[in-house]
């Protein structure tokens, strides 16, 4: 028991995550799985505050002194058809950056812009947003230069449009007051980063591994069902029948099946497609017949060595002294001997799902496995790979998440498999 | 493995050990039965992939976009895709069972499909056979070493290790080393297989991966032996403990490892596709992918059989090597059936 506690707690929170990958991508991670963050442009793939943008904005009370060029102490919005916020105020930032962008581009030196020559560019903006502005106040290293990353910093707030107005407006009235400027206290930081589209990585993660417990979960229970069926069966039975399914067997195990797995993957893919317009509902379908398919190809070890566990009890003393009593087969097989390969076979089929898991991220990951939108832990770690050296945590995530998964439930069966294994040589 | 085979007679109880001639005809006989058998799963594989391809949407040439319709009738016409599938089906084997595996559709358009194995298929066979002979050094000596002290922190260390390796996972391994590539002055080199600096890595991750797999079988198996009575027996006796071990633990623990070496190397088989998509090799794993995506039929189909006859072959080979070396095994097949 002691040894299973640590796996067993670890085993059960993943399940838990997954069943609640839902909710929690909403209310924990702050985000959708498969829509990309409004702001992602501003941010690098994986990135967590790469560079500052207006939803984690610095609380700033004077950003209103800035925007408010008819002096009524708001930003008036109005609302769109389409429920967007449209304000007269925000729209005239993006010609002032990019007469910023012009001049420092222009001055550029080595390490940055002169602060002189970035003050006389400042000269062709707007009065009120001059003070924010000054080398003064951007030459944070107080090296005499502006440089792009100052520059980059200075200037964030001036990417603020409709949609940030909509964030910061709490109260819903269209008209930003300086308080509500001030920011909100709810932070919509990416904890994980985001991925390359934008996408954040946690509720990508949270999904993906519902999604890849799901998967294996129904590969490893059509394997379950199939090996544990045929292979009782046949132990039960014996003679030749049994002799022949014992060679099937051997020579199912040398068939390469992976490869027509991939083939089946390729082309259902292209099927369902065409018999399904909606992309999602083609994609569930196909990871369904995907791993069922999985399954349906992975049940001959489980078969071998459910035939044996039938075959020994079938000899055990205690089913050949009931059979002497007189009991009938079916009540020695349904009363005696089923329930005495529940335990075993379930220790045994515990180690099926790591490897399924593992299946799965491997087919995902060379693209033949899950398809968008869906993520995956095997999609997650080809998205990873394809990205490593600029924001390891896209991989290491999945990664991690991968191999405390496989860890837990490899070690979970192991030692169910040891007491079980025990407990049958004391008695 | 084998010359700690070959003295296996010796660890057994007598009457068991002797291959006399009637052993070797039967062995033969079972090599025969098994090639036949080969030879039929082959044909049911061939006709599996070609069922699987030919119902499939799309074609070889759906890529080449914008041409007139005369011209695709006329490309399928040079490869005889306008034909019935059985004649399909029937011409294709016959050129397989000449030797001519056809021209490539679509991967490589213009040489043969023979051409493009033959360059493709000896990187792969030498990424897995450097591979298998990584695994077999790790597995056997961490699984011995393990089996050998069960319960000590050696075995601890060594088998918590296997387990790591095999929950990570071969991408995250293989990530990780293609990362360290990306370090500045590492000597490793990125892409291709023609270099020991391209060679060393995958070669690593691929080998290190199946050699926790063999770690474990290996060990279970030790620790099983060492439990049995012998041990004891021998020790009793005053036989020193390293040559109980050597000489009667270890081989009769490897032999019946020989099993377990075709799924071994199909694992090998099905790693070197994730390691030569992270290390960017341009085996027959990734022609085998490629092909597949663009519908190239005669180049998936060579690609699926030769894998199937390598994973056969190498199946016959361990099981017949098993065979002769394990007398154990021919005694249970004479009486009919193993269990």
């Amino acid at each position: 028991m002691k040894g299973m506690r640590l796996p067993l707690a670890l085993v059960l929170g993943l399940v838990v995550l997954a069943a609640l990958a839902g909710p929690l991508s909403i209310h924990v991670a702050g985000f959708p799985y498969d829509r990309p963050d409004p702001a992602s442009p501003l941010l690098a793939p994986g990135g967590i505050s790469v560079q500052p943008h207006p939803r984690t904005y610095v609380p700033d009370d004077r950003l209103m002194s800035l925007l408010d060029s008819d002096r009524d102490g708001e930003v008036a919005c109005s609302l769109s058809a389409e429920g967007r916020h449209f304000c007269p105020e925000l729209e005239e930032l993006p010609a002032v950056a990019s007469v910023l962008r012009r001049g420092f581009q222009a001055a550029q030196g080595e390490a940055g812009v002169d602060r002189d020559e970035w003050d006389r560019t400042l000269l062709s903006i707007p009065e009120r947003m001059r003070p924010r502005l000054w080398s003064e106040v951007l030459d944070l290293d107080r090296d005499r230069l502006v440089s792009r990353d100052e520059w980059a910093q200075g200037t964030s707030f001036l990417a603020l449009d409709g949609e940030d107005a909509a964030l910061f407006d709490v109260n819903g009235d269209t008209r930003l007051t300086a308080d509500e400027l001030a920011g909100t206290p709810e932070t919509r930081a990416h904890m994980l980063g985001t991925d390359s589209l934008g996408r954040d990585l946690l509720a990508r993660l949270l999904y993906g591994l519902r999604v890849s417990l799901l998967v294996s979960l129904a590969a490893a229970t059509v394997s379950l069902l199939l090996g544990t069926l045929l292979g009782l069966f046949s132990g039960l039975v014996g003679g030749t029948a049994d002799r022949i399914f014992l060679r099937l067997l051997e020579v199912l195990q040398s068939v390469p099946f992976l490869f027509l797995v991939i083939l089946l993957s390729v082309f259902s893919r292209d099927v369902l497609k065409m018999r399904w317009q909606e992309a999602e509902t083609a994609a569930l379908a196909q990871a369904v017949l995907l791993f069922a398919a999985l399954g349906a190809v992975q049940w001959f070890s489980l078969a071998r060595y459910a035939r044996g566990l039938a075959v020994s009890l079938k000899q055990a003393p205690f089913v050949q002294s009931l059979s002497g009593m007189g009991f009938s087969t079916p009540r020695l097989v349904v009363r005696h001997i089923l329930p005495n390969t529940v335990l075993p076979i379930s220790a045994y089929a515990v180690l099926l799902v790591p490897a399924l898991v593992l299946e799965e991220a491997f087919l995902s990951f060379l693209g033949f496995g899950i398809q968008p939108p869906y993520p995956s832990l095997g999609t997650l770690l080809g998205e990873g790979v394809r990205s490593m050296g600029r924001s390891p945590l896209l991989l290491l995530a999945p990664a991690l998440t991968v191999l405390v998964l496989a860890w837990s439930v490899n070690l979970l069966g192991d030692s169910l498999a040891r007491r079980l294994a025990g407990g049958r040589g004391r008695t | 493995m084998t010359t700690a085979g070959t003295e296996l007679p010796r660890g057994l109880p007598p009457g068991t050990g002797g291959a006399g001639t009637g052993a070797v005809v039967r062995g033969l006989r079972l090599v025969a039965v098994r090639g036949v058998t080969a030879v039929v799963v082959l044909l049911l594989v061939y006709s599996a992939s070609f069922a699987l391809m030919r119902t499939a949407p799309g074609g070889p040439f759906d890529r080449l976009q914008g041409l007139p319709e005369q011209t695709l009738a006329n490309l399928e016409r040079r490869f005889g895709l306008d034909r019935p599938l059985a004649e399909q089906y029937l011409v294709t084997l016959a050129g397989y069972l000449q030797g001519d595996l056809g021209p490539s559709l679509s991967f490589a358009p213009g040489r043969t499909v023979g051409d493009v194995l033959a360059q493709a298929l000896p990187v792969s066979l030498e990424l897995g056979a450097w591979a298998l002979l990584v695994a077999l050094v790790l597995g056997a000596g961490g699984g011995l070493v393990a089996g050998r002290y069960p319960g000590r922190w050696i075995d601890r260390l060594t088998t918590g290790a296997a387990l790591a390796v095999i929950s990570a996972s071969l991408i995250v391994l293989g990530a990780l080393g293609r990362e360290m590539l990306a370090l500045p002055g590492f000597p490793l080199q990125l892409g291709g297989f023609d270099s020991w600096r391209n060679k060393l890595l995958p070669v690593l991750t691929l080998g290190i991966s199946s050699g926790a797999v063999f770690q474990r079988l290996i060990r279970a198996n030790v620790a099983q032996r060492m439990s049995e009575g012998m041990w004891t027996a021998a020790a009793a006796r005053g036989v020193p403990g390293f040559r109980v071990f050597w000489k009667y633990v270890v081989p009769a623990a490897l032999v019946p490892m020989l099993d377990y070496a075709g799924p071994v190397v199909a694992g090998i088989l099905t790693g070197s596709f994730v390691i030569e998509a992270v290390y960017e090799i341009p085996g027959a794993a990734a022609c085998f992918v490629h092909g597949a995506q663009g519908r190239d039929y005669t180049l998936v189909m060579a690609a699926i059989l030769v894998y199937a006859a390598l994973l056969m072959t190498c199946n016959l080979v361990f099981e017949t090597l098993h065979w002769f070396l394990d007398p154990r095994q021919r005694l249970e097949q004479g009486r009919g059936g193993k269990r």
